[in-house]
């Protein structure tokens, strides 16, 4: 699909959450720069500059997590390209779906991550790797899961995407 | 933050967030659920959409609202709900209080020998 087919309002919010995305992406590489960079000169010791990335990470992941469900596009179909009824009907069924799948992974994303710099913070180096992988695999397990299941309940429904 | 909590504060906006909870509806499937005039949802929806919390896409001639909640104010509306829902039933319990103590009174008066 060109660029032209997008509508302007829902180009508007890619350009923002694609943005947004980007930002996080620099801040999680940046931190860990600099916590090499002090650990390097000696003003931090590794234990800390481990646990700090840990809290970082774990946070921006609470974070985006937090914001997915409103990074849904008012329809997953661009409303210009419906051309009948049956369409629409079809539009709005796979927006309910994909809004489902948004609000079941922000709900299961966020603890993961607040799990993961919680541990980050308290927790011995091994009991926080693993409990942090851990609540992460559950939240992946949940979200594929419920990814799987919405969409063969809308394929048998409307017989494709 | 502070359109979230003006949006979250009116029960009727609540009750429009919970049904698109089930699912995306068109503004006339949303007004039959609520005695107001067809200005007053349309000024409720207007408060919704600057709040961020629901998203309005004009398919045909049906505008179809979706919710768009990010999982802290989900939880925010929840507590709302609780919260709402509870000082709801206390007002009217207070009110059926207040009420039986002053009939009860005046009931009394009325009681005794009437010979």
């Amino acid at each position: 699909m060109s660029e032209d087919a997008v509508p302007p309002a829902v180009r508007k919010q890619l350009h923002k959450y694609i943005a947004l995305a980007v930002a996080f992406g620099t801040v999680t590489i940046g931190i860990g720069l600099l916590s090499v960079q002090a650990r390097k000169q000696g003003l931090i010791d590794p234990e800390l500059s481990w646990r700090a990335n840990q809290v970082i990470v774990g946070l921006l992941l609470a974070v985006y997590a937090n914001l997915l469900p409103k990074m849904l596009l008012a329809t997953s179909r661009f409303t210009d390209s419906i051309r009948d009824a049956a369409e629409a009907k079809a539009a709005v069924g796979f927006s309910a779906a994909m809004s489902g799948f948004a609000r079941v992974t922000g709900w299961f994303m966020m603890p993961a991550g607040l799990v993961w710099a919680a541990l980050g913070v308290f927790a011995p180096r091994d009991v926080a790797v693993t409990g942090g992988y851990a609540a992460l695999g559950i939240a992946v397990a949940v979200m594929i899961g419920y990814a799987l299941w919405r969409s063969v309940a809308y394929y048998r429904t409307w017989g494709s995407f | 933050m502070n359109a979230v909590f003006k949006a979250l504060a009116d029960p009727t906006r609540r009750k429009v967030l919970e049904l698109l909870r089930q699912r995306p509806m068109t503004a006339g499937e949303l007004s039959e659920h609520f005695p107001v005039s067809r200005p007053t949802m349309s000024a409720h929806f207007a408060v919704l959409r600057e709040a961020g919390l629901v998203e309005a896409s004009k398919i045909g001639t049906s505008i179809i609202y979706q919710l768009k909640l990010s999982v802290l104010e989900d939880a925010l509306l929840g507590f709302a709900q609780l919260f709402g829902i509870d000082a709801a039933e206390r007002a009217a319990a207070d009110a059926t209080h207040e009420t039986e103590a002053e009939l009860i009174p005046a009931n009394r008066k009325h009681k005794g020998p009437t010979k």
